[in-house]
């Protein structure tokens, strides 16, 4: 059951990094050239949008592996090790890196959303800004409670 | 630093529960349906009154969700109540899935019975998508309820030679 589980998130995973990847590989190349097309005193935001996507999208894969290794260590029952804080940690970095570089990105966000008449586009942005943050967070909270767990395990260790 | 972060995740787990609220209340004045209808029959409507009373499940496991972050803020979390809070969490989700797939059915049974020519793709696609991140939620929770399930059982194991 717990081998069915967590081999579900597995795929689960995997199915995120496909749908990243095809949005890397159809999706932001149309849009940084369609930007140009649509709004011809934008152009100049063609490669930024290019270079941004792209870069945000590494520690999005990154974090996936991850948490793919967080899974694998689950499965070998060896959760409370600090293989798993170290994938946290990492985790935690990938939210905080993501968090900077959409920030760093919405001012070219809003100068689309203005072109296009859609402040939508401006709180879609923030979520991208946000969402990290918050997985990042909880890969904090749960980093601190694993250092915990293993710490008071291996004071026990010592006793014994 | 670590309170900061529960009261912060806390702040998330709230601006959720009240964006959904928002949502659900807002969601039926926006319908077509809603131009020549009073305040009451907008609401009065089968859907609707389905779809208020599946939310029930889903702010349910925000309120537990809450309530596990009090238990790790406590320093409690290897605690048989937060086990609990987890369960509930994963019978929350699995409820989700239930309503969503029954809520579907009736969708496009309703449609077939009316002949109506409106297209329920819409719907249909975010009835998948909610159930596929309802299913992703019940596993997870089912996962941290196994992995906390057993340090009980090793922490109890423990207990009794000490």
């Amino acid at each position: 059951m717990k081998q069915a589980s967590t081999i579900f998130l597995k795929v689960v995973l995997f199915t995120m990094a496909g749908a990243v990847l095809a949005f890397c590989i159809f999706a932001i190349p149309s849009i940084s050239k369609g930007v140009g097309i649509e709004w011809p005193d934008l152009a100049h935001l063609k490669y930024p949008i290019l270079i941004g996507g792209y870069l945000t999208a590494i520690p999005f894969f990154f974090a996936l592996y991850q948490a793919f290794k967080l899974l694998g260590y689950i499965d070998k029952n060896t959760a409370f090790s600090t293989n798993s804080v170290k994938a946290l940690r990492h985790i935690k970095y990938c939210g905080i890196t993501m968090s900077i570089l959409y920030a760093a990105g919405m001012p070219i966000i809003f100068q689309v959303a203005d072109a296009d008449d859609a402040p939508g586009l401006v709180i879609f942005g923030m979520f991208f800004v946000a969402a990290p943050i918050v997985v990042s967070v909880f890969a904090a909270v749960l980093q601190k409670l694993l250092q915990n767990v293993i710490d008071i395990k291996s004071e026990n260790d010592l006793t014994v | 630093m670590k309170k900061a972060q529960i009261i912060f995740l806390k702040l998330v787990v709230c601006l959720v529960g009240v964006g959904a609220l928002v949502w659900l209340i807002r969601f039926p004045q926006t319908e077509g349906r809603a131009t020549n209808l009073d305040l009451f029959s907008i609401y009065w409507d089968p859907i609707i009154l389905y779809m208020y009373v599946a939310s029930g499940a889903f702010f349910l496991a925000l309120y537990q969700a809450i309530k596990l972050l009090g238990y790790i803020g406590e320093d409690k979390l290897l605690s048989p109540s937060s086990a609990k809070a987890l369960r509930i969490i994963k019978y929350c989700a699995l409820a989700g899935v239930g309503f969503i797939v029954v809520g579907e059915a009736w969708i496009l049974i309703a449609n077939f019975v009316e002949g109506s020519k409106e297209d329920a793709a819409g719907a249909v696609a975010m009835g998948v998508f909610m159930t596929f991140v309802s299913i992703v939620v019940a596993t997870v929770a089912s996962v941290f309820e196994k992995i906390l399930q057993n340090n009980l059982d090793i922490k109890s194991k423990n207990n009794p030679t000490a």
